[in-house]
């Protein structure tokens, strides 16, 4: 049987450990071997240990991490000895992941799988024209598979499109999508090679603003939303009574809090495909 | 008490020199002098009275991998002699490496596969030898040579077959032809592996080998080297308890410095391990000290350079790689710093020399160095770069024998003749007050100092060409770049480096006088012994 085998790039700071912890705690019955570059830099919540040797973290949900040493293959082998579905493994910040991709050949019944490259949206302009990284990073980004931009859950909804426009002007003509770390599985779990699930892109986004009559009516569009695939992001306000709900939507999570004080429009942005926003 | 007489002994305490030293039962230098020593110490030991001592040298730079490569026959271009002295020819043709080749294939049983080390291809352009070439050695047995830089892999269609390579791979890393067959070289880990897992490699994991080892002993001996670092291990605990009982061993004939490589650990897991280090070492076997490789290398195309590469386009790089994320090796080498822990940072190209001495800024800002810390290679360092390193207190250690070995290709391939011409720049270095050492990376350049430092003081390249004349050193300067000033590179003065009384009775017998012999016969001169704590190494 073939194991797939996936790449995880992005420079420091890019949110790779995150991402694989987040993946790690929810693996969603995958058994998920992941190696990475050190086991210091990885917070596994203690309570999912069930092993850990020198050289391999077993995990209670049947996953495992191996430590990155100078011997690739053995740790590859090592993982699908323990019976892992699916090898994904942390690149160096410096790696250019396509390349990285082609490990897989290094251990048989292993298939190159998704090859992902995370970016910071915070420190991605700055690093484009960094002194030492500016070359490095254009080409890791060029040779980095699907982009994700990062760590967007506290920043707001514009910096997909600035992001996009950040790339095109530093000459990288890649699409990139939004990244939450409420479900980093989807990237990995997508079938090999379907280039046009990309379409989070920027060019092929469709964005609505919907004014929601009351608090029940935004709960919902915003269960729609969440159940919806093809919608991708919903943030807004909606007067209840004398307060203003912040409606959140990102991926299947829903979360509706009271608004900070100073909020005074109302409405709701609802991002994805244009069939799919022209539903609201 | 042991007394010897040399024709000369060159302390470099003083600028007198000797005729006499004495050496006390714990092999330390218990006086040095004239003949007048011989009425306190006995009868001098006359068997070295034609011959000069000079400080036991200093390998400051080099890897055991010295010792576990020539495991494999040597094609390399230039001639080198193996650890346990024969010399091997250089194969400087392709009907020179080819026959070198048919040789080693009549000898070797059938079917089992061939390695063999040292080649570069630089040396060759547009001729180097491609699968075909192999090919007319045998198509019976695999065959794969490995590229000096252990980076490349050239290989027969025998090999390529059995690792399943063919025009339909999706590899990066393996080179085709213009009809898109592969043409039998394989770049870096993924094309590389493909071969091994078919064929096997025999080098590899070599850090936890006993033989090797002790051929690394023998390497240095035969060239006066009384010790030598091995700059980058991974010191797993097997590794070190191999290290233990083999230099412990009191045959072993040299200290061996081995430096904690931590591109693939955290700055916190570094500092931890490399305290503990400091637990198993010896009065033989030095530990605790860490190793940073920031780029790659300029023969290789890969050393971060400003100015991109004469034929950067064509190999593929522009400005060179990084080996790590500079933000983290900056928190490393500020971590070492902090837990007073030696660095040995890796800076080939000008670019990583910056960035090097940025972060070593920062660090002594935080954190007075209370260590010494190296700049390794330090090859494009500019002035302003060395008036820095000097004002931070940095020392420097420059890779003599590129001069050699790719002077004439670094004017023509890779960085130009104006930089190539101020590579290495160990006048004005000196000039400004650096400690200043020189070294062979071996196995890179073959194990040598003499050769070292006759590089140094000529700056003569391959082909015969003066390369940057007025930065040439003088011969008491270079022997000084040998001995002395490597350790203090390693933090060894108090012991070693030069003869004073009290220091360590490590000492180099010569044939000749490399501070009065024809300086380009420097690199010729015969090691006739060395002595390690008073004691002649066999």
């Amino acid at each position: 049987m073939n194991t797939p085998f996936s790449v995880i790039g992005g420079f420091l700071g890019a949110g790779k450990t995150s991402f694989i912890n987040k993946l790690l705690a929810d693996p969603q019955g995958v058994r998920y071997g992941v190696l990475v570059n050190d086991f210091g830099s990885l917070a596994v919540d203690a309570g999912l240990l069930s092993g850990d040797d020198r050289d391999v973290l077993s995990l209670a949900n049947g996953c495992a991490c191996c430590s990155l040493g100078s011997d690739l293959a053995t740790g590859i082998n090592k993982l699908q000895s323990l019976g892992m579905e699916h090898i994904v493994l942390e690149c160096s910040g410096v790696a250019i992941p396509s390349r990285i991709g082609a490990l897989a050949k290094l251990a048989p019944n292993l298939v190159p799988h998704a090859t992902i490259t995370l970016i910071n949206g915070h420190t991605l302009a700055d690093l484009l024209v960094d002194q030492w990284m500016a070359d490095t990073y254009v080409k890791q980004l060029q040779g980095g598979g699907q982009l994700l931009l990062n760590r967007t859950d506290t920043a707001d909804l514009s910096d997909l499109a600035q992001g996009q426009q950040t790339l095109s002007h530093a000459g990288i003509d890649k699409p990139v999508a939004l990244q939450t770390l409420h479900s980093p599985q989807q990237w990995l779990t997508r079938p090999v090679g379907s280039d046009q699930v990309e379409g989070h892109s920027v060019s092929q986004l469709a964005t609505q603003t919907v004014i929601a009559k009351d608090l029940s009516q935004a709960k919902q569009w915003a269960a729609q939303a969440a159940a919806d695939a093809q919608i991708y992001r919903m943030k807004g306000f909606v007067q209840h009574g004398a307060a203003r709900m912040l409606i959140q939507v990102v991926g299947k999570d829903v979360s509706i809090t009271v608004a900070p004080e100073g909020v005074t429009e109302l409405g709701l942005v609802v991002i994805g495909t244009a069939k799919a926003v022209a539903q609201f | 008490m042991k007394l010897y007489q040399a024709r000369t002994i060159h302390s470099l305490e003083q600028d007198q020199a000797h005729t006499h030293i004495a050496i006390d039962d714990d092999g330390r230098i218990a006086a040095i002098g004239g003949a007048e020593l011989a009425g306190q110490y006995g009868a001098a030991d006359t068997r070295f009275a034609d011959q000069v001592m000079v400080p036991g040298f200093v390998e400051g730079h080099a890897h055991a991998m010295e010792g576990v490569i020539w495991k494999l026959p040597y094609v390399g271009f230039y001639g080198r002699y193996h650890p346990d002295g024969d010399y091997v020819a250089g194969c400087d043709s392709v009907p020179a490496l080819l026959a070198r080749l048919k040789e080693l294939d009549a000898s070797m049983p059938a079917d089992e596969p061939m390695f063999v080390w040292g080649y570069d291809a630089i040396y060759f352009g547009e001729d180097k030898p491609m699968r075909q070439a192999l090919d007319s050695v045998s198509t019976q047995r695999p065959i794969v040579i490995h590229h000096s830089n252990l980076h490349l892999i050239t290989v027969n269609s025998t090999a390529l077959d059995r690792a399943g390579i063919d025009r339909d791979h999706l590899i990066d890393g393996i080179y085709t032809d213009e009809q898109g067959e592969p043409n039998g070289e394989l770049a870096e880990m993924a094309a590389m592996f493909q071969v091994y897992n078919a064929v096997g490699n025999p080098v590899f994991g070599g850090f936890n080998d006993a033989a090797g080892l002790v051929r690394y002993g023998r390497s240095g001996r035969r060239s006066g080297v009384t010790t030598a670092a091995d700059l980058y291990n991974q010191l797993e605990p097997e590794t070190v308890a191999t290290m233990q009982q083999v230099v412990n061993d009191q045959d072993f004939p040299m200290r061996l410095v081995s430096t904690l490589g931590v591109m693939q650990v955290t700055s916190q897991a570094a500092v931890t391990r490399a305290i503990e280090l400091r637990q198993a070492a010896s009065d033989k076997l030095r530990l605790g000290a860490v190793k940073i490789v920031t780029d790659g290398s300029i023969q290789g195309f890969s050393a971060r350079v400003r100015q991109p590469y004469v034929n950067g386009v064509e190999n593929g790089v522009e400005n060179g790689v990084w080996v790590a994320p500079p933000p983290a090796m900056e928190d490393m080498i500020m971590a070492c710093n902090r837990a007073d822990i030696p660095v040995h940072v890796h800076v080939n190209g000008d670019q990583a020399s910056d960035f090097a001495l940025q972060a070593f800024a920062k660090a002594a800002a935080e954190h007075a160095f209370q260590v010494p810390h190296v700049l390794q290679h330090a090859q494009m360092m500019d002035s302003q770069q060395l008036r820095q390193a000097k004002d931070l207190g940095l020392n420097i250690n420059f890779f003599a024998n590129h001069t050699y070995y790719w002077g004439d290709q670094h004017c023509q391939q890779t960085v130009g003749s104006d930089i190539a011409s101020r590579m290495n720049p160990a006048r004005e270095a000196l000039d400004m007050g650096l400690v200043v050492a020189l070294h062979s990376d071996a196995p890179v350049t073959p194990m040598g100092p003499l050769h070292v430092m006759w590089s140094a003081v000529n700056r003569v390249t391959a082909s015969g060409a003066l390369l940057g004349p007025e930065q040439r050193i003088n011969a008491a300067e270079a022997l000084c770049a040998i001995t002395l000033a490597p350790a203090i590179t390693l933090g060894m003065e108090q012991e070693i480096g030069s003869l004073a009384v009290g220091k360590r009775a490590d000492i180099t017998v010569l044939a000749g006088d490399p501070l009065t012999v024809d300086p380009m016969a420097i690199k010729d001169i015969p090691v006739v012994a060395t002595l390690l704590d008073g004691k002649v190494t066999h």
